[in-house]
């Protein structure tokens, strides 16, 4: 696995690519959520480059998912490989997540959005 | 011509990695599309490291092993473990998740169960066998159903 953090005010934002499973997800796990800790309301995943992601992977999202949904943020899954969007899409995850075909569409989104006060 | 496909674990935490790269070897020799290589290099990945997480103590016998035949139709895979015995089929949780019942355990079991088309267990010999159908021809459909 890959892994690259751009900055932004208001998400955390991450590149990752290769394969996401039990050996590589502790790195992004620590990152992610150490990022979610700034009190950004988003969690924005581009996901182009993965190859391959596992229940490992899966459940760091939905820790995020755990933390940024009480604050009103979401996470947001770009640019997701058709083989892998059908594992989110059979397994109900695309109801959980907002899967945006681009890291454009989600960063348009985040700044359509206002901040909660 | 029925292929097949055989991996013993001997140290299933440092021989996991070398198995699903034989596993994804193993179907791209077959000619299988990127869906059907996934869904079968998932299913045994989430199975083995369940088999690790509640297999036998350290200093027991660990063995893992684990076979795939493909029928034409559909790809079998069977994962027989020395663990304690231990029933997936009986953890395998909902069929879709619900937004406000997000869960993260038992996640890789309700990958499989989702993925598999039929899921069996059974117990003999001081062995667990775990036996998942994966269709080759995917006709699933997605949860979009209402809460």
């Amino acid at each position: 696995m890959h892994l690259r953090q751009i900055e932004h005010p208001r998400a955390a934002v991450f590149l990752v690519s290769g394969r996401l499973d039990a050996t590589s997800t502790p790195e992004l796990e620590r990152k992610v959520l150490l990022s979610l800790e700034s009190g950004v309301r988003h969690l924005v995943m581009d996901f182009s480059e993965l190859e391959y992601i596992n229940s490992a992977g899966l459940r760091v999202l939905v820790m995020s998912y755990q933390r940024l949904n009480p604050r009103g943020g979401s996470v947001m899954v770009c640019g997701v490989r058709d083989y892998i969007a059908e594992i989110f899409d059979i397994s109900g995850y695309n109801r959980i997540f907002a899967m945006h075909s681009d890291m454009a569409h989600a960063m348009q989104e985040i700044d359509a959005t206002p901040d909660a006060q | 011509m029925i292929a097949k496909f055989d991996f013993a674990l001997n140290r299933p935490e440092e021989d996991q990695a070398e198995l699903l790269a034989a596993v994804e070897e193993f179907a791209a020799a077959l000619g299988l599309p990127p869906s059907v290589r996934y869904r079968l290099g998932l299913v045994i990945d989430e199975l083995v490291t369940n088999c690790i997480a509640h297999g036998a103590r350290p200093g027991e016998d660990r063995g893992i092993r684990v076979g795939i035949s493909d029928s034409g139709d559909d790809m079998t895979v069977e994962i027989v473990d020395s663990g304690p015995p231990f029933d997936p089929t009986a953890h395998a949780g909902r069929k879709c998740l619900q937004p406000g019942d997000v869960k993260v355990g038992g996640m890789g079991l309700c990958l499989v169960r989702n993925l598999a088309t039929r899921m069996e267990y059974s117990r003999s010999d001081g062995f667990n066998r775990t036996r998942i159908t994966l269709a080759k021809s995917i006709q699933e459909n997605a949860c979009t159903s209402g809460r």
